[in-house]
Order: structure tokens, then C-alpha cells, then sequence
């Protein structure tokens, strides 16, 4: 099986986990496009994959990179807008309840940590959401372990200090 | 890992798994078949390509040694045949100092030719690197620099003092995810004093920032570093381009150094 056709193949082992990182890192559920331009990209890039690195951490850091390009494609539309004096788009969607349909208290919590900065949104989402491990993090955000651990404590400690009793809930 | 950091883990990955319909999934496996294809398509085309240029050079090289090979015995055997006549003599010689300067400019040729290659060897060497450079959101850096230096005077007491912050060196050290040491250590000389009991905002004009909304141009000057620029005309800084230096130091992209040009 050559690179590409592996790719192929890990679309079906790891679509569903790219599809749900990128929910949760965009706070949108239209996230189909952007699953099928993650996958593009690994094939055009399989021969930059190291065997020596997990797939999915692989996977994650090029959907990482392609949520960060749609966003920043989304605000130089938005200033298009502005500039033709069109409605400008919202900056902020407020996402859909599904993403945390289980427990009221998790709209609070996940509005909260999509508002944190970029640093403590990714280790908190990668980390806890997405259940990566600590190596795993880090290679997906090219950090130390350590950088990984220190900053998901300062996010932790930010979340807490936003939400205050209802952290605990 | 403390027992509140694993009860919060816990909690988040209670969230709910989304997970694509099958319609959705046979949608994407259609298209990244073509892309497959195309992808080889366009790789045996670059091969196909390269296969050419190879064998044209080859080519070329052949027939250049094949002229050599059939002058050069002729050119020897009627130097060695005609002697050399006085009054050419000093024709000849024009001709040598001539040769030399050609062969000076060969030279001078031949240098440019690899330090070329220099250039792009080091290209090549810097994109080999460049996989583990992540690409860069240049509003991002230049935004949490600038929550980063404000927040840090938000901070200060009703004296002045910041807390937490004991000395220069550790504002240094402080602001090295945003800005790189050589900034770190301007920024913390020019806005703080060092007094015994800690460390002392002095009051002045504050930091230049992008401003995001106004119209900016991005260089790239290497995989890893660019130039923010942006113009500004007002009646504190007169009419100037303000150039914010970016750079990738292995794990963050930072602000490496700031700028400006007066171009009223």
C-alpha cells in the first residue's frame, strides 16, 4: 500500500475523529468541507509523513492548520465586506447546541474556552475533548511535554478564575 | 497530574462524539479518490519532465565533449606546425591578456553560478526544515503580543509596582513567548526600574501595535521569517512604516524585532 492509499484508508479510521476536532475547534458543526481539504492536504503531503509519528497527531495538526487558514479566510472576507459597506458576518457563532447537548453546564463551560486564547484553546480541547495524551499534544502543537503540561495549568486556572463556581459543576 | 486536573479531564471528555454520516463519508472517499489520481498524474508528469532534462543534458554534454574531442587534435597539431610570427607576437598577447580577462570573468561567472547554488541549497536546506515550521497567522502573533505587554501594565498596583515580576530579567524571561530575548530585554529596560522591593512601571508612551482592522502588507523573507508592514500617519509618530520582524524560534512564532521607516 503506497503512502496515498493509506491516507485513504485512514480516512476512514480517523475521519470521524478529525470531524469532531474540528467541530470543537471551529464552534461550528459545517465542517464537512474542511474534514475533505484535511485529507487533500495529507495527500498531497504523504510523503512528508514520519512513520515515527502517529497518524491521527498527524491528521490533527493538519486540520489544526486548516481551521486556522478558514478563520483567517473568514475575516479577510468579513473586511471585504466592510470595505464594500455590506453587513459584515459575525465574528463570533455561537455554536450549536449539539456540540455539548449532555449537560447545560457544558454550553458555559465550552463558550468559556472558546473565548480562552489560542495557546490554552488548543491544549484544552486536544487534551481534554479529544483525550490526546500528553505526547501526543505536543507533537500535534510541536511543543515540549513540558510546555504542554504548564500551559494546560494556566488554562485550567483561566477557565476557572471565567467561571468560577461553575467550574466545579 | 492533581485530582482536580483529572476530574475536569474527566468532565470534558464526557462532551458528546460527533461523528459524519455514511453519505457524507462516500462523498469524500469519491473526491479524494480524483485527488489521488490527479496527485499521481501530476508526479509522473514532474518525473517525465525530469527524465527529459536529464536526457537533454546528457545530450548536450555528449556533443559539447564530441566537438572537443575532434578540435582540440587539430588546434594542437597546427600550433605545433605554424611558428609563431614576430609580429603577430604582440597580437597574441593581446589575445592571452584578453583570454585571461575572459577566463577571470569565467571565473567570476563560475563563483556567481555557486554562490547561486548556495542560495539554493540553503533554500532547499531551510525547506527541509521548513516541515516542522508551522504556518503562520500573523494577526495571532502580533494580537497576543499585544495582550501579553498589556496585560502585564493592566497588572500594575496603584504605585506602580507589578507584582509577581521581581526584575528585569524575569519580565525578560516573562514575555519570551511573544517577543524573542534581544526585544524581551529592550522592552524591560525601556518601560520598568528595578527598586529593591521589585520591579516599577516608568511611566511613558506605550508599545506600537498592528493595527488589525487597517491595511497591512506580509513579506516573507524566509520559511521562518517575515515582515509585518504597516503605514501610519499620525501626530505622534509622524508619517512612518512600522515593520514588525516575525520569526519562528522552534516553538512559537514571536515578534523577533520592531522597525520603522520615515517616509514623509
Amino acid at each position: 500500500m503506497n503512502n496515498q492509499e493509506q491516507i485513504t484508508a485512514w480516512f476512514r479510521q480517523y475521519g470521524d475523529d478529525v470531524y469532531n476536532f474540528l467541530i470543537y475547534y471551529t464552534g461550528t458543526m459545517d465542517v464537512e468541507d474542511l474534514v475533505q481539504e484535511v485529507f487533500m492536504k495529507a495527500i498531497r503531503k504523504s510523503n512528508s509523513f514520519r512513520y515515527d509519528s502517529s497518524p491521527k497527531s498527524w491528521l490533527f495538526s493538519i486540520a489544526r492548520n486548516v481551521a486556522i487558514d478558514a478563520s483567517r479566510k473568514r475575516k479577510r472576507e468579513r473586511k471585504k465586506e466592510t470595505k464594500l459597506f455590506l453587513e459584515p458576518n459575525q465574528e463570533y457563532y455561537p455554536p450549536p447546541q449539539k456540540i455539548y447537548q449532555q449537560r447545560e453546564t457544558n454550553k458555559e463551560l465550552y463558550d468559556a474556552i472558546l473565548l480562552l486564547k489560542k495557546n490554552y484553546k488548543d491544549v484544552i480541547l486536544l487534551r481534554g475533548i479529544h483525550e490526546c495524551s500528553v505526547a501526543e499534544t505536543a507533537e500535534i502543537l510541536n511543543w515540549s511535554e513540558n510546555k504542554v503540561n504548564v500551559t494546560f495549568h494556566r488554562a485550567m486556572k483561566s477557565l476557572e478564575k471565567r467561571l468560577g463556581s461553575e467550574f466545579y459543576e | 497530574m492533581s485530582k482536580k486536573e483529572e476530574r475536569f479531564l474527566r468532565r470534558l471528555s464526557e462532551f458528546p462524539r460527533n461523528k459524519m454520516n455514511e453519505e457524507t463519508k462516500q462523498r469524500i472517499e469519491a473526491s479524494l479518490r480524483e485527488e489521488k489520481q490527479q496527485t499521481a498524474f501530476l508526479a509522473k508528469r514532474k518525473e517525465r519532465i525530469n527524465m527529459f532534462k536529464k536526457v537533454g543534458a546528457a545530450v548536450l554534454t555528449a556533443g559539447v565533449l564530441l566537438v572537443v574531442v575532434l578540435i582540440l587534435p587539430n588546434e594542437l597539431q597546427w600550433n605545433q606546425t605554424t611558428p609563431p610570427m614576430e609580429e603577430d607576437r604582440g597580437q597574441h598577447d593581446e589575445e592571452d591578456v584578453d583570454r585571461t580577462g575572459d577566463d577571470q570573468k569565467e571565473e567570476e561567472d563560475n563563483q556567481n553560478d555557486s554562490s547561486g547554488e548556495n542560495v539554493e541549497n540553503e533554500e532547499n536546506a531551510s525547506n527541509e526544515n521548513g516541515d516542522s515550521v508551522p504556518e503562520l497567522n500573523e494577526e495571532d502573533v502580533l494580537i497576543e503580543y499585544r495582550k501579553t505587554t498589556e496585560a502585564i501594565f493592566e497588572r500594575r498596583k496603584d504605585d506602580l509596582r507589578i507584582p509577581d515580576i521581581d526584575s528585569k530579567q524575569e519580565m525578560v524571561e516573562y514575555v519570551n513567548s511573544v517577543m524573542s530575548v534581544e526585544l524581551g530585554r529592550w522592552f524591560a529596560e525601556t518601560y520598568f526600574e528595578e527598586r529593591e522591593d521589585g520591579l516599577y512601571v516608568i511611566p511613558k508612551d506605550g508599545l506600537t501595535y498592528l493595527e488589525e482592522d487597517e491595511p497591512y502588507e506580509v513579506e516573507q523573507v524566509s520559511e521562518s521569517v517575515y515582515r509585518v508592514i504597516q503605514e501610519r500617519d499620525t501626530d505622534m509618530l509622524g508619517h512612518i512604516k512600522i515593520i514588525f520582524n516575525l520569526a519562528y524560534n522552534g516553538e512559537n512564532w514571536i515578534v523577533d524585532s520592531i522597525d520603522s521607516e520615515d517616509i514623509s
